[in-house]
């Protein structure tokens, strides 16, 4: 099933539909003489919801850092929006609609959940401060009840609602998930996903890095099969769904 | 001993710990923050505690009015600081940015001792000491007598620790000062600027260690060589206080302070100085992790 995926999606708009939202072309990266990622191309759609899935250790993190610019690819094309990223970096990316939620959360544990955000907020992009604070607490009604709470005391769904409430305040038009349900009860994993959901229908283009492929593949309408640095596979969800032992050939759970 | 003896040494400690809390929370805020472990920093108070020797004594201003242009001033260089000599540092791992800024600094600190020595015994006097002795004068706390230079050198004291704790809890810029101190990778991901980071906090800290020079020469007076061994004090309350804490700085530098004056009254003024190695043996020896990390092990 290595179809080739040619159809620009239908969200583009404008003179240079080709453009719009993130491209990945021929992605390589090395940790030293490791490469990591071998020759990743992927797109996502302004609005679109993208799953990136793979067994431990293909490649999947490693291509959201690289797309972040937090470490530097040693060859091929990113480009957002129709702005090449080469050698950007972090935070121009991050004003340009780039948001990442890390794995491990990232977050600052010695600060309270409200630091937390106001620091996510980007000074004269998207919202004021004080509206978006009132928009992440309106997602999050938890994060508001615990705002002067240091973020360390947090749980770990907790946790994983203030990053991604801290990557939303920078008003991102794409946001990277990087395993947002590792460790977390399955209620909570449930709850996360509720709110993606409703973050794409507003709008939010979504890229969600998953071990786990259930939740992710009911969210997203394509996805993205990584293995050992490369795409092994790739299509809507339904088929990705309904391919004959996705898990056992390809993720290996 | 007399209970008034014991409120003047208890105020001459304050004095000293609240100027050793100043120098080490400026040096552990620029370490923790920028990984810069700088070496020059009790030569940047020298240097201040110069300049401010120069407009008070040979210019004739007021002490406050020459605090503020010694501190305006060396806001300057500490931008010229952070422009010539850690830019290059910039977005290197961690490790190399702390050795090769111990490296770069200790030969800055070398030049300018150096250069200062020499400038001052060329063209101000030949036996150079820094000190001010302003005309404040003296008030009476029941059967203390408060001397009012010092007096004033705690009044400006808890006036800056003030505003340095106002910049961190309360401005944007402050706030990501600790962000970055706390946790770098997060830092970098939801799009803060390091450099702009490390920019702030140097500005800041060398002014703040200019200013704690000057104030430090209204109660002891400094030579030009002694810039290396202050910065081992800053050093020492750093790590005791833990890294980037402004309340640890705080009690460890009183703590210090208080220790070294009372240690002079009773075993004489020669032990006085033994005091700061010992809390830095002690630190070595408990909480090795912390004299870099602010984090025991």
């Amino acid at each position: 099933m290595r179809e080739p995926h040619r159809s620009e999606p239908h969200g583009a708009r404008g003179r240079a539909p080709a453009a719009r939202g993130l491209k990945i072309r021929g992605l390589q990266v090395r940790y030293g003489e490791f490469v990591v990622v071998q020759d990743v191309s992927l797109t996502v759609a302004p609005g679109e919801i993208v799953a990136l899935l793979g067994p431990n250790g293909a490649g999947k993190t490693t291509t959201l850092r690289a797309v972040h610019g937090i470490i530097p690819p040693v060859d091929g094309e990113i480009t957002y929006e129709g702005r090449a990223l080469h050698g950007m970096p972090t935070h121009e990316r991050v004003a340009l609609g780039l948001g990442l939620v890390p794995e491990g959360r990232e977050l600052f544990p010695g600060m309270t959940v409200e630091e937390n955000l106001e620091l996510g907020h980007v000074p004269g992009r998207g919202p004021a401060l004080a509206d978006s604070l009132a928009d992440v607490y309106r997602l999050f009604p938890l994060l508001r009840e615990r705002r002067r709470q240091q973020a360390g005391t947090l749980s770990g769904g907790e946790q994983q609602m203030l990053a991604i409430g801290r990557a939303l305040m920078a008003a991102p038009t794409l946001l990277m998930l990087d395993e947002p349900s590792l460790g977390l009860a399955p209620r909570i994993v449930d709850l996360l996903y509720d709110t993606l959901r409703l973050l794409g229908e507003r709008g939010l283009a979504l890229l969600i890095v998953e071990q786990y492929v259930h939740e992710a593949l009911a969210l997203a309408a394509r996805g993205y099969v990584l293995e050992s640095g490369r795409i092994v596979l790739h299509g809507p969800s339904a088929q990705l769904r309904e391919h004959p032992n996705l898990q056992q050939t390809y993720l290996s759970v | 001993m007399t209970l008034p003896l014991f409120l003047e040494l208890l105020v001459g400690g304050l004095v000293v710990g609240g100027l050793y809390a100043l120098m080490a929370f400026s040096f552990s805020l620029i370490l923790a923050t920028t990984h810069v472990l700088n070496v020059a920093h009790g030569v940047f108070m020298v240097l201040g505690a110069a300049a401010s020797t120069l407009l008070v004594r040979h210019l004739g201003l007021g002490v406050v009015p020459a605090f503020g242009l010694v501190a305006a001033g060396f806001l300057l260089v500490g931008m010229i600081f952070e422009a010539v000599l850690l830019k290059p540092m910039a977005g290197r791992a961690s490790g190399e940015v702390l050795v090769s800024s111990i490296l770069v600094t200790f030969g800055l600190a070398l030049a300018l001792e150096a250069m200062l020595g020499f400038y001052w015994a060329r063209h101000v006097e030949p036996q150079p000491i820094f000190a001010l002795h302003p005309r404040i004068s003296s008030f009476a706390l029941g059967d203390v007598v408060v001397s009012g230079p010092r007096a004033t050198v705690l009044g400006i004291v808890a006036v800056v620790v003030g505003v340095l704790h106002l910049l961190l809890t309360r401005t944007r810029i402050g706030k990501e000062a600790r962000a970055v101190a706390q946790n770098l990778a997060g830092a970098l991901v939801i799009g803060l600027n390091p450099r702009r980071v490390s920019r702030a906090v140097l500005t800041i800290g060398i002014a703040a260690a200019a200013l704690s020079g000057g104030l430090f020469v209204m109660a002891i007076p400094l030579n030009p060589f002694e810039g290396l061994r202050l910065t081992m004090i800053a050093f020492t309350v750093s790590a005791a206080g833990g890294v980037g804490n402004l309340p640890g700085a705080l009690a460890a530098g009183i703590a210090l302070g208080l220790a070294e004056v009372f240690t002079g009254f009773w075993a004489g003024p020669i032990w006085s100085p033994m005091m700061s190695l010992l809390v830095l043996f002690a630190v070595l020896l408990l909480r090795p992790a912390a004299i870099l990390t602010g984090q025991g092990r």
